[in-house]
């Protein structure tokens, strides 16, 4: 039990100058060593030195105190459930949190809002509905780290960190795709039922293994591409700025989803079949997605310049962002040792022109 | 034709080296945030091949150099296309300060075509993008420069 009570005898003792000191003489610290401090700054790598860079596999404790701090032996049970380090852990997270936060941006200061040119109808139209479907689905990228973020053992605190920042990219993205849609006239569009289907399989997962393959690789896969696609279609520079910065965050989220199912699978190879089959449900959705008017239309008529012209042209366009997709997700699971190649969950016609062998 | 003070010579050395120095006299204020990326540059001409290397330094952009194959520069992935695609992109950005349009790096590369990013994997084709803010303002950066010619 730990011992909350006031120490009256220490304040009469401390008043009197004698001091304790404990802390100071017992400390277990490396104590004199200094980390290199790197080009860009002293970061979260240069400070991994010693037993400060060791990341237990399975930490004992269930505490807040800091990795590699010199921890009271009755500090409380914090209650965490998320104990092993390959359930959260990437060999590129540390990286990743420093470009994350040096590359933060501003979805106010940094869009030159005053310079969006009025639109033809379908065009505003078009846009407004894309950022509608983007500004529902990114935020579960924030709800799905957050609700899982108390429930990590702190000793990864790296891996807490970093989904934080994720947290704050997905709250600036929500952001950004509302204001674009009210910014120039037009509005908000439809909000689908299928669109919310794929974000409740996010966060009811029923693990943080399931969630992130749903989210980190799939979903946020799929939404990497839609923004290049948005920065492709952009009918002004004020919008290619917008996807431009939001896709820099999204590519991050994607490359420690990629790389930590790597790092999962490689000291889990049994586990494999349970990603496949989290993969084979996200996939059975994204089918459905990608016959949807509102996620589908929108950038057809963008690409192709407006509705009269997406007659001709549009299908063309979807079909190759569409293919653009599915080659890009399957190259990730490639290369994160789960081959979906030949198991991949879309109908032969979604297939068309891509690699189906392992 | 030769390099003069109000034309510069495309593709060149002395092109990727005046478009660096002229890059970095803006990222020096960090508002992007640092970039760490060893990118290849390859322009595809009937007659030749030319291949450069682009090193994206924390806050700073490095010239590597002209090279013969991109083997042993470490460089994480290429961006390879026809030397034509990389004229336009760069006589967009002198004649607007700015990649317009079609003539945007993403937009370039989005298809695989006419420009194409590849990387060893995926996830090092995928990094190129998590700088794609820092790219365009280092293409942009010709905006700076003496007119483009190609050679």
């Amino acid at each position: 039990m730990t011992n909350t009570a006031i120490n009256f005898e220490y304040i009469e003792r401390a008043k009197r100058g004698e001091f304790d000191l404990g802390w100071l003489k017992d400390n277990k610290s490396e104590w004199g060593t200094k980390p290199t401090i790197s080009k860009i700054g002293l970061t979260l790598r240069d400070i991994s030195y010693g037993s400060y860079g060791d990341v237990p596999d399975n930490p004992k404790l269930r505490t807040m105190a800091p990795r590699g701090s010199d921890i009271d032996p009755d500090v409380p049970d914090m209650g965490y459930t998320v104990n092993t380090k390959m359930e959260v852990w990437s060999d590129n997270l540390l990286d990743l949190y420093e470009e994350a936060v040096s590359r933060q941006w501003s979805a106010t200061r940094d869009i030159p809002w005053n310079q969006l040119p009025e639109l033809p109808s379908d065009i505003e139209h078009s846009i407004c509905q894309l950022a509608t479907l983007l500004s529902e689905v990114e935020m579960v990228a924030a709800d799905f780290p957050a609700k899982w973020l108390w429930r990590i053992n702190h000793d990864f605190v790296e891996a807490k960190m970093f989904l934080c920042t994720q947290v704050m990219d997905e709250a600036r993205h929500t952001e950004v795709f509302r204001k674009r849609a009210l910014a120039n006239g037009g509005g908000l569009g439809k909000a689908k039922a299928v669109v919310e289907q794929f974000l409740k399989l996010i966060l009811d997962a029923q693990s943080y293994d399931e969630g992130s393959a749903l989210m980190h690789l799939l979903g946020e896969g799929i939404v990497l591409s839609i923004f290049r696609a948005g920065e492709f279609l952009s009918p002004s520079d004020v919008e290619k700025r917008i996807f431009r910065l939001c896709m820099q965050d999204e590519a991050r989220h994607v490359a420690y989803g990629t790389m930590h199912l790597k790092y999962r699978l490689e000291r889990d190879p049994s586990i494999a079949e349970d990603f496949h089959a989290y993969l084979d449900k996200g996939e059975e959705l994204m089918t459905v997605l990608f016959t949807t008017p509102e996620v589908i239309e929108p950038m057809a008529i963008l690409a192709a310049g407006g509705i009269k012209q997406a007659e001709e042209v549009g299908v063309f366009a979807a079909d190759i962002l569409r293919q653009r997709i599915v080659e890009e997700y399957l190259a990730r699971c490639d290369k994160a040792g789960l081959p979906r190649r030949k198991r991949i969950n879309l109908p032969a016609e979604m297939l068309t022109g891509i690699a189906t062998d392992d | 034709m030769t390099t003069t003070e109000t034309e510069i010579k495309f593709p060149t050395a002395e092109f990727f080296e005046q478009l660096v120095i002229s890059a970095n006299k803006t990222l020096s204020d960090k508002t992007l945030g640092f970039a760490i990326l060893k990118l290849g540059i390859e322009i595809v001409s009937p007659n030749s091949i030319n291949r450069y290397v682009i090193d994206f330094d924390g806050y700073e952009i490095n010239f590597g150099g002209q090279v013969e194959s991109f083997d042993n520069t470490e460089v994480e992935a290429v961006v390879t296309g026809p030397q034509s695609s990389y004229f336009d992109m760069f006589k967009d950005i002198q004649q607007n300060s700015m990649a317009t349009g079609s003539n945007t790096f993403n937009a370039l590369t989005m298809a695989g075509f006419p420009l194409n990013v590849q990387g060893e994997d995926q996830v090092a084709t995928d990094k190129v993008f998590r700088f794609a803010e820092t790219i365009q303002h280092f293409l942009d950066s010709a905006h700076q420069m003496p007119t483009i010619v190609e050679q």
